[in-house]
């Protein structure tokens, strides 16, 4: 039971950090930031899967880092979403659409935006 | 733009995954605290609270790190092609550049390499190749040899058997060569039967390619069963699988094929491929005596390949072999006379176990030729980096500028001579194989069907492969050493000025001149010496004369005379014969001199003579016709010819050679005296004693030799040797088969050739020839090398000295002293060289003692030739830089300034 939905939010979590990235180029702190501000802070995200994430997505060439200065004069490592990454996240987002509307028809239930 | 960037960024902090890791976590804890601080918690329980978000750090942070690590890892490896791409693609521009420096360097590492390959693929086949054979480690040639000088002989059939119960071998296989007339579909043609015993197939594991191997209940049976080897299935059947089943007529008796082997088996008899296998007990059905040879312990015939049990060493083997003789000598006196048994690996008794010790001494003379010969390559190599890298040292001066590390320039000038060494492995690769084709093409007049089995094979490959690397390493150390020690302030201030290089340099390059000059003398010596040995050879005093002699053979077995037939075939043969107008002399002999086949007797002496203490002694000897003699040109010292009426009703009679005279009866001389040839047979009287001649090997000492009369011994299988009138003795063949085919239409005649044809291209004189041939052309190699590598030093002298010789003649100098200047620059340089390889000469060249023929290895003319041609390619590859060196225009010289 657990499982699945860790596997589901696994898949959730890249396709929000694709996302996240899309807005602009920032380190890992500022993806978190823009899940939460971006979900009203309805999804509650365990911080440190978050990176790992970002490495696997980095690996997969959808996204590259480089060491940097923050806002604050910190040394932080920022993430930019690569082309692939910007073709990944269309994909994942027109599968995801679907995936949703299956589940709400077999639920016979209505989205309604937030 | 921002990729460059990151690099550079990566590249000066070093990889260092774990402690980014780290920062990158401490930086979100940090952030996320500072946020909820901002909200009011307090900074201490806003640390704690952002810990608690984060989760088990400890957990993450480790699969980070396996991350990150690889990542590092991979952008480590990225890193090290992109280097190596950048270095390749300088280094193509840099060769492109200079079409004819690349060219140079690579055919003068290619040609060397090539003719080193060629050769390694010789002793690859000869040497190093084991059988295709289950345990090809463990199979040891077994064979009797002479204690006197070591000559080998084949063992009788008896002899195997008890080989093969000794307990420190597994298994043995035995077989010999036959040679038959091989009829199909109404052709018949000479062919070679490789007779095995029943187990011969099974006991090596060889596995047939169609059909089946013979087996020992074919043998138990005498089953007319043979299996045909791949090369005569693809000759003759055109590989259709047809070819099982199919009839064979052996001698005339139908024989069927059960299998065909695989193309890598060509049977246990070196340097030999026949047409067929079967076992020996078969032959009975052509030849019916086989049977009682096979219990004939003087019948020896056979070879034996045994395989020991594992762990045997070779000093268990020695002993073994040791104790078996002492064995045979005590129940086998007379066979085993003067006889012992060994054994040895099969590798080391190639072809032949009397011949396999010199072996090694010519594959070791070859290679250090050919090895010479490429590290000479090497040095003209190095010579033409060193030169360019003079020239480069600007380039180089300003990349150690831009912080190129030294390793770094070192490695991509190594990549460079590297890249040439590849090139050249192209190069020798072609060569190689050309080598290969036309030394297995070689046709040689050898009366058995012979491949010498030379190929490209991964070992050849691999060799040719790693010798190129080799040198490419090798010819660029120096020059990548010495070119990347460029320190900035010396280039700068050498700028526009074409100084002359640093004197360690100099000195370097002209020890490199030095040496080739040296190596290249010393090849030419002994090019020289092989070349001298070739004609010395030919030349040698052979006891009978070579010119105008005509050879032949014919097998009366394989026609199936009876002995009446047989004797009247052969006096009407050599009567018809010699009564030809352009014949001046015929004879019938079993045997050629030097023909590689050669029978023994013993004597039997009633009056014991101190050569025979036993009343034996041990003999080569010839059975022969009248007119043999005089038709080999042997000389007839005392006495009389075999005569017509030497025959059966005739008193016992032989010839005999100095040699055996005067072993017997020294001083005594030897016409009259008698022996037995079975110690209870009649006496032979010695009615004719001739000079020695050259018997098995030429060049080898005195050997006894006895001659007995056709017509008082048996005999079918016959050379026939016909002295012709006309100079040409090939013009006489036409009649010769005239004659025959009058005779006896169905007699088949083989190996017709000329006695000179049968000495150069036999096995007599044919790696005396080889060996000249490939000695002078390897002697030419380095010679070539020689001129591209002094021509190369003086001329870049020369460049590097043109402001010099510039002033100079502004100051008035005349044009010829400068030429002199750098002709003697050249002439030190040779002269010294020449110094070095005449001592290295003389000090190796009497190693080579044993394969030269009638020269000294001091030989004056090789050793003068040699000379000459050095010095005179030196002169001439000193003279164009030396008149290069007098026309330089004053005023451009110091405008160059």
């Amino acid at each position: 039971m657990r499982n699945e939905s860790l596997e589901l939010l696994r898949g959730t979590l890249d396709l929000l950090i694709l996302r996240a990235l899309k807005v602009e180029t920032t380190h890992g702190y500022g993806v978190l930031r823009w899940i939460e501000r971006a979900t009203g802070d309805e999804l509650r995200i365990e911080e440190g899967s978050l990176y790992p994430a970002l490495y696997r997505l980095e690996k997969r060439g959808w996204i590259t880092s480089e060491w940097g200065l923050s806002e604050n004069n910190r040394r932080a490592r920022f993430y930019q979403l690569t082309r692939k990454g910007r073709a990944q996240l269309e994909t994942e987002v027109d599968e995801f659409v679907r995936f949703a509307l299956a589940v709400f028809r077999a639920l016979d239930v209505t989205p309604t935006p937030a | 733009m921002q990729q460059d960037r990151s690099r550079r960024y990566l590249q000066f902090f070093g990889p260092r995954p774990d402690a980014d890791v780290e920062d990158e976590i401490a930086f979100h804890l940090e952030a996320r605290a500072q946020e909820l601080a901002a909200r009011g918690l307090p900074l201490a329980e806003a640390r704690e609270e952002a810990r608690r978000r984060f989760g088990d750090r400890t957990r993450v942070e480790a699969e980070m790190r396996r991350m990150e690590r690889e990542k590092s890892r991979r952008a480590a490896r990225l890193e090290m092609w992109r280097d190596w791409g950048s270095d390749l693609t300088f280094v193509r521009r840099s060769l492109m550049r200079q079409p004819l420096f690349t060219i140079a360097a690579v055919l003068t590492l290619g040609l060397s390499i090539g003719v080193n390959t060629a050769i390694f693929s010789a002793v690859n086949a000869f040497l190093l190749k084991p059988l295709p054979v289950r345990d090809a480690d463990r199979q040891m040639v077994v064979a009797t040899m002479f204690k006197k000088d070591g000559i080998t002989g084949s063992v009788s059939y008896p002899l195997y058997r008890e080989v093969k119960a000794l307990p420190v071998f597994e298994d043995a296989v035995s077989w010999l060569g036959w040679e038959v007339a091989l009829r199909r579909d109404g052709n018949t043609q000479k062919g070679f039967v490789l007779a095995g015993s029943g187990n011969y197939l099974t006991a090596l594991g060889v596995q047939v390619a169609r059909g089946r191997g013979f087996t020992e209940a074919d043998a138990a049976t005498r089953a007319p069963v043979v299996v045909i080897t791949d090369s005569y299935w693809a000759r003759e059947f055109g590989r259709a699988p047809a070819a099982v089943g199919a009839t064979l007529y052996l001698n005339d008796v139908p024989f069927t094929v059960i299998g065909v082997l695989p193309a890598a088996f060509t049977g246990t008899q070196p340097l030999i491929v026949p047409q067929l296998m079967m076992p020996v007990e078969s032959m009975a059905s052509f030849y019916p005596a086989i049977a009682a040879n096979m219990d004939d312990m003087s019948w020896g015939s056979f070879r034996i390949l045994a395989r020991t049990k594992a762990g045997v060493t070779p000093a268990q083997l020695e002993a073994a072999m040791g104790q078996y003789t002492a064995d045979l000598e005590q129940r086998y006196p007379r066979e085993m006379l003067d006889s012992k048994v060994v054994a040895a690996p099969e590798t080391r008794a190639r072809p032949d176990l009397s011949v396999s010790r010199i072996v090694p001494w010519i594959a070791a003379v070859f290679f250090g030729m050919v090895g010479l010969a490429v590290l000479v390559a090497c040095a003209n190599v190095t010579n033409l980096l060193l030169a360019r890298a003079a020239a480069r040292r600007s380039e180089i001066a300003v990349r150690a500028a831009l912080g190129a590390a030294r390793g770094r320039v070192i490695r991509l000038l190594l990549t460079e001579s590297v890249v040439i060494g590849i090139l050249s492995l192209g190069v020798a690769y072609l060569l190689a194989r050309f080598s290969i084709q036309w030394f297995n093409n070689l046709d040689l007049a050898i009366d058995v069907p012979i491949s010498f089995g030379l190929e490209m094979d991964w070992r050849v490959f691999g060799y040719a492969a790693a010798i190129s690397l080799a040198a490419g390493v090798i010819a660029g150390l120096a020059p990548a050493v010495m070119g990347s020690r460029a320190p900035v302030s010396e280039v700068l201030r050498e700028s526009g000025r074409s100084g002359a290089g640093s004197k360690g340099r100099a000195r370097f390059r002209n020890g490199l001149v030095i040496a080739q000059v040296a190596v290249s003398f010393v090849l030419l010596v002994s090019g020289g010496l092989f070349m001298r040995s070739a004609r010395g050879a030919a030349n040698l005093d052979i006891g009978f004369r070579r010119e105008r002699l005509l050879v032949s053979q014919m097998d009366l077995s394989l026609h199936r005379l009876d002995s009446v037939q047989t004797r009247r075939t052969q006096d009407q043969l050599l009567e018809r014969l010699a009564a030809l107008p352009n014949v001046e002399a015929v004879g019938l002999g079993s045997h050629i001199p030097l023909g590689g086949n050669n029978y023994g007797r013993n004597l039997y002496l009633d009056t014991r003579p101190t050569a025979a203490p036993q009343g034996m002694f041990q003999t080569f000897y010839a059975t022969v016709s009248p007119g043999y003699i005089p038709a080999l040109g042997l000389r007839l010292r005392e006495g009389r010819d075999l005569l017509p009426t030497d025959d059966d009703a005739a008193p016992r009679v032989a010839v005999v050679n100095r040699a055996l005279a005067e072993a017997l009866w020294p001083g005594e001389g030897a016409l009259g005296k008698r022996f037995r040839l079975d110690e209870q047979g009649p006496e032979v009287e010695v009615v004719g004693l001739i000079e020695n001649a050259q018997y098995l090997l030429l060049g080898e000492a005195p050997r006894p030799f006895a001659y007995f009369p056709i017509r008082q011994s048996y005999r079918q299988q016959t050379f026939i040797f016909v002295r012709t009138r006309p100079d040409d003795p090939l013009a006489a063949v036409p009649d010769l088969r005239r004659v025959v085919t009058e005779i006896n239409p169905s007699i088949l005649l083989s190996g017709t050739r000329s006695m000179a044809t049968h000495l150069d291209h036999g096995i007599a004189l044919f790696f005396v020839n080889m060996g000249a041939t490939l000695a002078t052309a390897i002697g030419l190699l380095g010679l070539l090398q020689t001129v591209v590598g002094l021509y190369g030093v003086l001329s870049y002298t020369v460049a590097q000295r043109a402001r010099e010789f510039g002033i100079r003649q502004a100051l008035g100098a005349s044009a010829g002293s400068i030429v002199g200047q750098v002709l003697r620059q050249g002439s030190v340089l040779c002269g010294t060289g020449i110094a070095a390889g005449l001592a290295i000469a003389i000090v190796l060249t009497r190693s080579m003692s044993s394969l030269l023929y009638g020269v000294s290895p001091l030989d004056a003319l090789a050793f003068g030739g040699a000379l000459l041609i050095v010095g005179v390619v030196a002169f001439a590859s000193s003279y164009l830089p030396a008149r290069r060196a007098s026309r330089v225009a004053p005023a451009t010289a110091i405008r160059a300034e």
